[in-house]
């Protein structure tokens, strides 16, 4: 995918304005990005009727949108125009020609963050600043931060109030990726102490999309029709004519990756570092490369999200991938012979109303990607698998001055968090900037599946289900995003820094995030609710 | 069985590289064309044909003003509208129809012209057309652009299920409720808690509205300067 280019100043047209930023005079943007967003036709399939062009919303012409590249240390700001055809002009009925970008899950101010109620319409702009710094700086005192901090895959999507769920299944989506000294971009780095993880065209962003398209090869939003309906008159007991308006969410006929269907990739006999991602809407997926279609080959591990683990995991196994997770995997190809074909395989079954998991798995799975090996044996492979990333950040529960409890819930057809909907002006959780909290999430149905997702700050989950969890369990690490499963409950420690505004919290299965499954915190200089202090536990872990 | 949907069978392609279509293994059946859904027990229910784009059921609904209507081709067709749930007895409690009355007044002269406010009773034994014409005109409802509607059982369960994915009347003791929006002519739907700001309400509704034509340089959105009034719920330039 194409990766994004820098644009002079000059070319920001009213420039931007130092006084909408928060720290502006700390983090001056070294580079400057325009993304436009318009209706585009695009080609999924070049096979009929795809070849005759889905209508999308695209930035820059193109979905997903290009790939941006920051380091930590340079700063960078994007302009977003929204120049998509008003309402009622554009061919794509479904999604609402307004919208806001959330970089997912970067550490920036909140004017900068995407909130849900900072959305444009058609001929407006909103500048994005990213200061590109990895998070704790205040507390250390400088403008650098603590790099046990450092994200390195975030992406970047439409999270406009109401419509976020047919906004990115129209095709506001694309990648963020961060690098610093460590994760250098460049695996023929020789600074002591560089990653030197495959890079170049052997990192490969892959977003993953489940799209429904018609017969005219348009994708389709489904509202209706999605949960079958008991009618002991036709054959099988169910029918599809159903009038219940799908709230739970949007299941797709279609494997996409990069929005193309079911797509190919050449891949020499080396390493290859594939930043896998599920985009959503609301499909889970349990993923592993295959050669048949069933026995995972193995790979290993190097992220959580957006997040090092400490040390590299290899497995031979099935890995979740619920929506906004992802990933980095790194494969060697070098193990297989030219002409053999890896297969990405899914093998989770997901409820056909989108709510979650059915609890089994398929009979036969399905096959989302084909990497064939090609060519002879690369000798000259330069990428590296260090034994060791980083170091997390301790968690040091003494810090800790408050806990909370989300409860995400279903009542009235509608998804709530502590038994309330969504509004943007409700801030349900004041939060003291450079403190510490424990989040305990729970969901409180039996049926369904929520992808939990908290803006801004990672967390180290500390216990899941009432069990810690250590390393070498497959949640050990950091996370922006949470698997709740039905009855499931996960607490986390995070802290809270270097900014103050309102961010959110919610399911990232996008249709219960419209359907109001979403809260607003906010980070304040002088918030009251953080000084009511748990008793200090002097205990420090990792 | 779903046959609404189907998967292509061997689907393949000979181009190189990736971001191209590749063959796939998995598929077990064919696009086919995403009709319109027809109920299979459509004798029993009447004519519950879901309409539109919004795919909202046609029942008949009375008005306060005693006049019989079709919900979708009278009050939703080819318009922007806010449809919502309430009951007189439950008001009090839930005031939705006092948070909607907020709403309609910032709508002003819009309201009856751009936007129609629907308002369903859940309680259509209690709530007749006489108690809901008081009721209304109690609470200070405008008389153009809003309609209180009431509708046999089998009907409101057809909407209930539209608007709130099961078929029953919201439970009005959680207080947890939406007011769903939508602009029917293009078929943009959304919904929105009832009791967040009015002017969020507004700006989400008017975003739904048939667009005009952009001209002109570009304008800023936002964020505004820190600190400079605006709404309290975003960060858009006033």
């Amino acid at each position: 995918m194409p990766i994004a280019q820098p644009v002079p100043l000059s070319q920001l047209n009213p420039p931007p304005d130092p006084s909408s930023h928060q720290r502006w005079d700390d983090f001056v943007p070294k580079k400057y990005y325009i993304q436009t967003l318009s209706e585009v036709l695009w080609e999924y399939s070049d096979q009929y009727p795809y070849n005759q062009g889905s209508w999308s919303y695209g930035m820059n012409g193109i979905i997903p949108g290009e790939t941006f590249v920051a380091n930590y240390g340079e700063p960078l700001l994007i302009r977003r125009i929204n120049n998509l055809p008003p309402v009622g002009q554009g061919h794509i009925k479904f999604a609402l020609p307004s919208s806001t970008i959330h970089t997912h899950n970067g550490h920036q101010a909140s004017e900068s963050d995407g909130f849900p109620a900072d959305f444009t319409f058609p001929g407006e702009f909103w500048d994005h600043h990213y200061p590109s710094v990895y998070a704790g700086c205040d507390k250390l005192g400088n403008l650098v931060g603590d790099p046990r901090e450092a994200l390195t895959t975030l992406w970047y999507h439409d999270h406009r109030l109401d419509f976020t769920a047919p906004n990115t299944y129209a095709g506001l989506t694309g990648f963020y990726l961060n690098f610093d000294k460590q994760d250098s971009n460049n695996e023929n780095d020789t600074t002591p102490g560089a990653f030197r993880l495959p890079s170049g065209k052997y990192d490969v962003p892959l977003i993953l999309h489940d799209v429904a398209f018609d017969k005219y090869g348009q994708a389709a939003w489904d509202f209706v029709g999605a949960v079958p309906r008991v009618n002991p008159e036709v054959a099988g007991g169910f029918d599809s004519h159903n009038t219940t308006y799908t709230v739970n969410g949007m299941i797709g006929d279609r494997f996409t990756v990069n929005r193309r269907i079911q797509p190919f990739f050449r891949v020499e006999r080396r390493k290859y570092r594939l930043r896998v991602l599920n985009g959503g809407p609301s499909r889970l997926y349990s993923l592993a490369f295959t050669m048949d279609g069933k026995t995972p080959e193995p790979v290993v591990i190097i992220t959580n999200d957006g997040n090092f683990i400490p040390a590299p995991l290899t497995v031979q196994d099935y890995v979740d991938y619920w929506p906004a997770q992802r990933r980095d995997v790194i494969i060697d190809f070098a193990k297989y012979k030219k002409g053999d074909k890896l297969y990405l395989t899914n093998r989770l079954e997901s409820r056909v109303d989108g709510a979650g998991q059915t609890g089994r798995y398929l009979d036969t799975n399905d096959l989302i990607m084909r990497f064939d090996v090609v060519g002879g044996p690369v000798n000259n492979d330069p990428s590296r698998i260090p034994e060791f990333f980083r170091d997390m950040p301790p968690v040091d529960l003494s810090e800790v001055k408050r806990e909370r409890e989300w409860k995400f819930d279903y009542t009235n057809g509608l998804w709530t968090i502590n038994d309330k909907l969504m509004d943007p002006d409700r801030v349900d959780a004041h939060i003291g900037k450079e403190t510490a909290e424990v989040w305990t999430i729970r969901n409180d149905g039996d049926a369904w599946s929520h992808p939990i997702h908290t803006h801004f700050e990672e967390g180290i989950i500390l216990e899941f289900n009432g069990k810690p969890v250590l390393p070498g369990d497959i949640r050990y690490g950091r996370h922006d995003t949470y698997q709740l499963g039905p009855g499931d409950e996960i607490k986390f420690f995070g802290r809270w820094r270097d900014f103050v505004g309102r961010y959110i919290i919610h399911c990232h299965n996008t249709v219960h995030e419209d359907h109001a499954m979403m809260a607003t915190w906010k980070i304040e200089s002088d918030s009251t609710e953080s000084v009511a202090a748990i008793t200090p536990v002097k205990k420090t872990i990792g | 069985m779903n046959n609404r949907r189907k998967f292509l069978v061997n689907f393949s392609s000979g181009a190189a590289g990736l971001l191209l279509a590749g063959a796939a293994a998995a598929a077990t059946t064919d696009v086919v064309a995403k009709e319109k859904p027809k109920y299979a027990d459509q004798k029993s229910l009447g004519t519950d044909m879901l309409q539109g784009s919004g795919e909202f059921p046609e029942v008949t609904v009375e008005t306060s003003e005693g006049k019989t209507l079709k919900l979708y081709k009278d009050l939703v067709q080819d318009k922007v509208v806010l449809i919502h749930y309430m009951s007189i007895r439950n008001e009090a409690a839930f005031p939705v129809v006092a948070k909607v009355l907020e709403i309609a007044k910032r709508f002003g002269s819009k309201l009856g012209q751009d936007v129609h406010i629907i308002s369903i009773t859940s309680d259509p034994q209690y709530d007749t057309t006489a108690r809901l014409r008081v009721f209304a005109k109690h609470m200070g409802v405008p008389r153009k652009g809003w309609d209180f509607v009431r509708m046999s059982g089998e009907s409101s369960t057809l909407v209930a299920s539209r608007m709130h994915g099961h078929a029953h009347h919201p439970m009005p003791k959680a207080l947890v409720d939406l007011i769903q929006y939508g602009n029917e002519t293009v078929g943009l739907w959304g919904g929105f808690p009832a009791n967040i700001e009015p002017d969020d309400a507004v700006l989400r509704v008017t975003s739904v509205f048939p667009g005009k034509p952009v001209s002109g340089p570009l304008r800023r959105g936002g964020p505004r300067p820190l600190g400079a009034p605006g709404m309290s719920f975003n960060n858009r330039v006033a």
